[in-house]
């Protein structure tokens, strides 16, 4: 039987645990440091938080999207004029 | 005008077509070039110039579908030319989680949460980031990119992009948390 897991090793480790890329005993005693440990649960929710956070904060709909200054159109109008 | 017809009237040289694609897809392009050159308008500007004249010059081999990802593949490849290289890796160590000797936390993490328009902040925050740990979180979380395909734009091995991609949630994470938590 292996040593649990110190709370180091669970954060280190944590995307990968997350990802399903560990080996499945690995990724067991992931599961059981998991639930005991209060602090990296805490730990490995609020990571949860930060990932689906950042993704909703770049997707489409949600950033803000401003014109294209009439100097840019120019600009590029004018760098690739058609030759007909 | 549908992409399809836009795609046609470009390959005939049409001029208006082409002001037509800088005025329907230059808006998401210079958002996302300002994004990845962390607003410096000037370079934004010129990373969208360059994606528009070599779509220009590259329409007929377009194969005709996805306009808007090929245009936005494009304008992101010219922004990445444009970053600064090496990318800044400052210590981002103040953000990341300490441990004890023994391995165990330091501290127990704040509790917090975000409101449902928390966009705004978590962007401001992710621009607190070096470029080598923004950027690698922009293209994967941000443009939805894999890994292989982060490492490819950047010339990074896959494992280093694991590791940055890892590093970049976990100081993010305690940037979130210093905005949004409280002491428990």
């Amino acid at each position: 039987m292996k040593p649990s897991l110190t709370c180091r090793e669970f954060v280190e480790f944590l995307d990968r645990y997350l990802c399903r890329e560990l080996p499945a005993e690995t990724s067991a005693r992931f599961d059981a440091h998991l639930a005991c440990c209060p602090t990296c649960s805490a730990y490995a929710s609020t990571y949860r938080e930060t990932v689906a956070l950042a993704r909703r904060a770049f997707e489409a709909d949600d950033a803000p999207v401003s014109g294209v200054p009439e100097e840019l159109v120019l600009a590029i109008l004018a760098a690739s004029r058609p030759t007909t | 005008m549908e992409d399809t017809l836009l795609v046609d009237a470009l390959r005939r040289g049409e001029a208006p077509a082409f002001e037509t694609l800088v005025r329907n897809h230059g808006p998401r392009l210079l958002e996302m070039t300002r994004r990845l050159l962390r607003h410096d308008d000037d370079a934004a500007r010129a990373a969208v110039q360059d994606a528009f004249v070599l779509a220009f010059d590259a329409i007929e081999g377009f194969d005709g579908v996805e306009l808007a990802a090929w245009l936005h593949d494009l304008a992101r490849s010219a922004a990445l030319l444009r970053l600064p290289r090496p990318l800044a890796e400052e210590p981002i160590d103040a953000l990341l989680p300490a441990f004890l000797d023994d391995g165990h936390h330091v501290r127990h993490p704040h509790a917090w949460s975000a409101p449902a328009e928390a966009g705004a902040p978590v962007r401001d925050a992710v621009d607190r980031l070096p470029d080598a740990f923004r950027i690698v979180l922009l293209l994967h979380d941000g443009e939805g990119l894999g890994v292989s395909a982060v490492a490819r734009a950047l010339g990074l091995t896959d494992n280093l992009v694991k590791l940055r991609l890892h590093r970049a949630r976990q100081a993010l994470r305690g940037l979130l948390e210093a905005h949004f938590g409280r002491e428990n």
